[in-house]
């Protein structure tokens, strides 16, 4: 009886795969700034616990801080009075546009079956904004190099908004972290909430002017979409280059 | 209020068996929940429709959106319960009314949930004497449309699995919910006539109701639209 059988292969370990990663039993002690960039999961778990008060007011800090960090970029373009101004409308809107559009967004993750409350979905929205405000801050050197660079509105206006959007939809997975974790059974109306979340704050940069330029008042009250104030900017500018 | 809150929030997450303890709940507070969410809800939605135009004509439709809402209800009634019937549906008259109330009230509240970024683009946009009003008037028309397709849609979803809920032998629920919704839009399209103006045209006077409220029907207007174009 020879057993010429090779003997098998020890079976290899297997190797963990990206979901088990992101699932690391760590993420639930990391500090709330690890949590919000690397773990989202482990961040809305605190509104199930006694930490939830404290996070939500440490996520709307850091909001504020990030929003006012990029706003001082924004503000340096025109200087003077922007300088404070800048900072202030840009976390006011932010705040004001997530204010707005909270009811519809509490409407929306009711409806794809997520076991929520009103507290969740404050903190899922608190921690969208500071994601976003944490990213823009990260732009921010970027920005800045471009801002004292050029004199042109209608460039740095686009670039803006450009890193602001980038900023906005890679925080917009924390909505996604939302749904999965609270077992929502679809999460299909979140892309549109997304699109009035947008809609809303490009209004608002409107509605606070000026942001980026300088004007003799504070706000202009004149009331005005955003596409025609953005066509309205263009063309003044090209008027004015074109005159020299 | 915090336990109808409670039950509207149950509701609004998808709970058949929360929509179905409502429609058989007995005594005067199943009739007056629902009732009572679509006269809030309602104006809330109706207070960010009529904003635009001017503060007395928000007034006016947030008392005019959840009377459109009543009225349709009431007028089909009877046609809720004869036609449910009809298509095999074994549910009281009272029940079938409560379930097309409790969709009415899941609709005001997806509305209100809208309100507050509409009523702030009603007050964001050019105002009615400005020169460029009426693309605000249509751009806001437009987004008022898509609140209630939106809205509607889902409530009628849901009113398809709370039919289905209630009365699992029913085989024709979906052409019940079908036909509600047929009756829904044939009289809602007629009283929102008879009730104008919802949203203010910039040129006229702002008034509760146009001063011939019953000449005409939305339809012959439709058809009158269709000829002239």
């Amino acid at each position: 009886m020879n057993d010429t059988t090779a003997p098998s292969a020890p079976t290899p370990a297997p190797t963990p795969n990206p979901r088990d990663a992101q699932e690391d039993p760590r993420d639930a002690t990391r500090p709330l700034f690890d949590q919000l960039l690397r773990s989202p999961a482990a961040l809305l778990a605190r509104f199930d616990g006694p930490l939830a008060g404290a996070s939500l007011v440490q996520l709307a800090l850091l909001a504020l801080a990030g929003h006012i960090g990029y706003g001082l970029v924004v503000g340096s373009f025109s200087g003077g009075e922007q300088w404070w101004a800048a900072p202030l409308k840009i976390a006011l809107g932010s705040l004001l546009s997530a204010a707005l559009c909270f009811p519809s967004l509490y409407i929306f993750v009711s409806r794809s079956g997520a076991d929520t409350s009103a507290r969740h979905v404050l903190g899922m929205l608190l921690a969208m904004l500071a994601s976003t405000g944490v990213l823009l801050v990260g732009f921010a050197p970027v920005a800045w190099i471009f801002s004292q660079s050029s004199t042109s509105l209608a460039l740095l206006a686009p670039l803006h908004y450009f890193v602001w959007i980038v900023s906005l939809f890679a925080s917009e997975r924390i909505l996604e972290a939302g749904l999965k974790h609270w077992r929502a059974r679809r999460g299909g109306l979140l892309p549109l909430w997304t699109a009035i979340f947008l809609v809303t704050c490009l209004q608002m940069t409107t509605t606070l002017r000026p942001v980026l330029g300088r004007s003799e008042n504070f706000f202009d009250s004149e009331r005005k979409l955003f596409l025609v104030h953005w066509a309205e900017t263009i063309s003044d500018e090209v008027e004015r280059k074109s005159g020299k | 209020m915090p336990a109808l809150a409670g039950r509207m929030g149950d509701v609004l997450q998808m709970r058949p068996q929360a929509a179905v303890r409502w429609v058989r709940r007995a005594g005067l507070a199943g009739w007056l929940e629902p009732l009572l969410v679509i006269a809030l809800c309602g104006a809330v939605y109706g207070g960010a429709m009529g904003a635009w135009r001017a503060p007395l004509l928000a007034l006016y439709v947030a008392l005019k959106l959840p009377l459109l809402l009543f009225l349709t209800a009431l007028g089909n009634a009877l046609a809720y319960g004869l036609w449910g019937r009809r298509l095999g549906l074994t549910l009281p008259f009272a029940e079938c009314l409560r379930v097309v109330l409790l969709s009415f009230a899941l609709a005001a509240l997806v509305l209100a949930g809208f309100a507050p970024v509409l009523g702030y683009f009603a007050l964001a946009l050019q105002g009615p004497t400005d020169p460029r009003a009426l693309q605000a008037h249509n751009l806001l028309g437009l987004a008022h449309v898509a609140a209630v397709a939106l809205a509607g849609v889902l409530a009628v979803r849901e009113q398809a699995r709370w039919l289905r809920e209630l009365d699992p032998h029913a085989r024709m629920s979906g052409a019940v919910v079908l036909f509600w919704l047929a009756l829904n839009l044939v009289l809602g399209a007629q009283i929102s006539w008879n009730l104008r103006p919802w949203f203010g045209t910039h040129y006229l006077e702002v008034a509760f109701l146009r001063p011939h409220p019953f000449a005409g029907t939305f339809y012959e207007s439709v058809f009158r639209m269709i000829f002239h174009f």
